[in-house]
């Protein structure tokens, strides 16, 4: 353990740390900062620079060695990583390699190790929750009520949505509010097609373009999106909202923040005496070196399995089942949606329309299940539809019949539409889908291998029957040729939207943060990346962590200036 | 163990003994496990090239030789493939040699450009049937044919190629705007990507 004297306690003083620099931990960064608070922002990974660190943002297809794909020698040492990505984006992953986990049941837990986090990489889609789903707990007894409500949480949506900007369309749902949206992306033919079709046969649906943290416009000096449809190598023009374009900037403007790289928080410091949090330890990633930070306040932002280990490592005589963890759910509830199930299939018109540009999106079928009490389905809670239209390209005429002349001229000739859509389904909070700390197996740096024990269980799988069957009558109605369901029956964290393991609630005996994301028994560590769901809901989820973490962080330095932390 | 039980047993140790010699005899046959080797592929490389010109000839727009789609082919069966897809796809080469020295005593290369799409068109006639689920069935215990790997390799390496991309398809690296419903124009071709 190191030996922190009292100078470099001294230098190693902050008001606040925040672990990770995600896309909450970078919201956190931002809002502290800008609060005037000093801030050390601690990320596990190695930095990465808006556009300086994005090697493959402008290559060309024929540019990579493999055109984009991975080499077998990679793809057998890292399964996971080389499951979601690819030569484009490989770099802003992390490696199975190095970064082990023990799987009890199949789960795929994709990481992003650096500065930035996963926000380099994130699908971008940006939905609100509405008291559909905050009220869902309660009412049909799954998990433990929301503390909150979309009032308290909407002002929070419109400040994040003002800064990070989201194109899309009002529609005015009440269970899917709108928010303050720049000019959305537009649907091609065959998407309109469809959603006329929509409107017309059902009540109580709609199609709408996706609703993006793409900007069709210049933003806060980024921008605009150039429809190159590259995201994940990282946007050179600034044409999506992540840590690194846009919050870290941000941070470091106003002069308060620190960023350490490399840093890998073993434990969260507790005071029994004063039953506050004091700091954090650290493992240097490069060196092995220990190192104490102290402040006021923390936030942790590691990503919901990261963010459970790191208080399930901080173990103390007050804590001895973690930071926390009265209640015994903090690694408990673990959610994430599903996305296995839905339809696809041909449309013989249209053949006279195409399209220009890379759309970086696709469109939306806002939840249209349960939206009361008394539709009497096999399961509760409800999904929203995903999908997209396109014409065929040179990916498909590969298989057509045929060598020479002929065979290669069907390559340049755009071939048939077809649409693809599935279904995005909530998944209900299980105790017993859990992370926990193998006893035994350590990794590189010494610190317990995380251990994930999740499974999708009845109600989502009978949801998945309700999607392939919805799905299959939509194209129908539509007149869609050859429609055909499917289910991939992808296993958990395929959506990379795990969340819940540190949950909040009202009840301390059993819930781990209060409504504002802090730990119940130690109200100086706030917790406001994914491990606070209470429920999953089926949006996308990224832009409510946004904005309970800039609530979250409003309420923190408010209650630092009253003396109150 | 009364007389049924031990019949039962005889016939489950014989017919585990048949499903070894089974499984024996196709390990033999088609070589599963053997190390494949990425120097005898590209010993064929003059054979590949030629099988991907032949299946995208040069034309008004350049053909996959030109775009060097024979080395993409090599190196994509070398280093991005399962032992499967290798033991198969250098036996497919193998194969196309041996008919083309049989029937027309000469190397592929060296047949006459009629020959070398009849040759392919016999290949794609053996392996791919009709039937969706025979091909199914047929992908799943033997891997991809030859043939429709190589047509997905040279499609893939020749669209992605600069000369592909570029001259035979309409490549549009900043589309700066999205376009969602446009006529199409005439000659307008496929997006590269």
């Amino acid at each position: 353990m190191a030996n922190i004297n009292g100078k470099i306690k001294k230098d190693h003083q902050y008001d606040a740390i925040v672990i990770g620099s995600g896309i909450s931990g970078g919201w956190a960064a931002k809002e502290l900062c800008a609060k005037g608070l000093k801030t050390l922002l601690l990320e596990r990974g190695r930095n990465v620079e808006h556009i300086k660190d994005y090697p493959t943002a402008i290559l060309n297809p024929w540019d990579f060695e493999y055109r984009g794909q991975l080499p077998m020698s990679h793809r057998d040492k890292n399964p996971i990583q080389s499951g979601v990505s690819n030569a484009e984006n490989v770099h802003f992953f992390a490696s199975d390699e190095e970064h082990p986990y023990v799987q009890e049941k199949p789960f795929l837990w994709y990481r992003g190790y650096q500065v930035g986090g996963r926000s380099l990489t994130w699908g971008r889609q940006c939905y609100r929750l509405s008291d559909l789903d905050f009220e869902a707990n309660s009412k049909d007894g799954h998990g433990v009520d929301w503390p909150i409500r979309y009032s308290d949480l909407a002002p929070w949506y419109d400040y994040v949505e003002s800064f990070i900007g989201v194109s899309g369309h009002p529609e005015g749902l009440a269970h899917l509010p709108d928010g303050n949206f720049l000019p959305p992306f537009e649907l091609n033919c065959v998407e309109k097609h469809l959603a006329q079709s929509i409107k017309g046969n059902y009540e109580n649906r709609l199609l709408t373009i996706a609703r993006v943290a793409n900007l069709t416009r210049g933003w806060e000096g980024r921008g605009p999106c150039l429809s190159r449809n590259f995201c994940a190598r990282g946007c050179p023009y600034g044409g999506y909202f992540s840590s690194n374009s846009a919050t870290i900037p941000a941070a470091y403007a106003t002069g308060n923040l620190t960023l350490r790289p490399f840093s890998i928080v073993s434990e969260v410091i507790y005071d029994d005496s004063s039953q506050r949090a004091t700091g954090v330890r650290v493992i240097d990633a490069l060196t092995m070196e220990v190192v104490e930070f102290f402040a006021r306040i923390i936030f942790i932002n590691a990503s919901t399995i990261g963010t459970a280990a790191i208080l399930m490592q901080s173990r103390s005589a007050r804590f001895p089942e973690g930071l926390g963890n009265d209640s015994g759910q903090l690694g408990r509830n673990l959610m994430d949606h599903h996305s296995s199930a839905g339809a696809y299939g041909t449309h013989p018109g249209f053949k006279e329309f195409y399209y220009k540009g890379r759309r970086p999106c696709g469109f939306l079928i806002p939840r249209y299940r349960n939206l009361d009490d008394r539709e009497g389905l096999a399961f509760v809670r409800g999904y929203n539809i995903q999908g997209g239209a396109a014409r065929a390209g040179w990916q498909q005429a590969a298989y057509a019949a045929g060598f020479g002349t002929a065979f290669k001229e069907q390559l340049a000739i755009p071939g048939d539409w077809s649409v693809w859509v599935g279904g995005w389904g909530e998944s209900l909070p299980y105790a017993d889908n859990m992370v926990s700390l193998h006893p035994s197996h350590k990794d590189q740096w010494g610190l317990p291998l995380v251990s994930v024990d999740f499974s999708f269980r009845e109600n989502e799988h009978r949801m998945m029957d309700d999607i392939q069957n919805t799905c299959a009558d939509m194209l129908e109605k539509a007149g869609f040729h050859g429609v055909s369901t499917f289910n991939y029956r992808k296993p958990g964290g395929a959506t990379v939207h795990e969340m819940g393991t540190a949950r909040m609630g009202n009840d301390p005996e059993t819930s781990v943060l209060n409504k504002y994301n802090q730990l119940h028994a130690v109200r100086n560590v706030f917790v406001t990346d994914g491990s606070c769901m209470t429920s999953s809901a089926c949006q996308n989820p990224s832009l409510t962590y946004m904005a309970l973490t800039v609530r979250a962080c409003n309420y923190a330095a408010e209650a630092l200036k009253a003396g109150q932390l | 163990m009364n007389l049924m039980d031990r019949r039962r047993a005889i016939r489950l140790i014989a017919g585990i003994g048949l499903m070894g010699v089974l499984l024996f005899w196709l390990y033999r046959k088609f070589g599963f496990g053997s190390k494949f080797d990425a120097s005898e592929l590209r010993r064929y490389k003059q054979t590949i090239d030629h099988l991907a010109e032949t299946i995208i000839p040069e034309t008004e727009t350049p053909g996959a030789m030109r775009a060097q789609v024979g080395d993409f082919i090599i190196r994509m069966i070398s280093d991005c493939s399962s032992p499967k897809v290798q033991y198969n796809f250098l036996r497919g080469v193998k194969q196309v040699e041996d008919h083309c020295q049989r029937k027309y005593g000469r190397h592929y290369a060296q047949c006459t450009a009629d020959d070398r799409i009849s040759v392919l068109e016999r290949f794609e006639r053996n392996a791919v049937s009709r039937f969706a689920i025979l091909n199914k069935v047929n992908n799943k215990i033997f891997g991809t044919p030859f043939i429709v790997q190589l047509k997905a390799l040279t499609v893939e390496g020749y669209c992605t190629s600069e000369l592909g991309a570029t001259k035979a398809l309409a490549y549009d690296p900043i589309p700066v705007h999205y376009l969602g419903c446009m006529p199409l124009a005439p000659g307008q071709k496929t997006w590269a990507i």
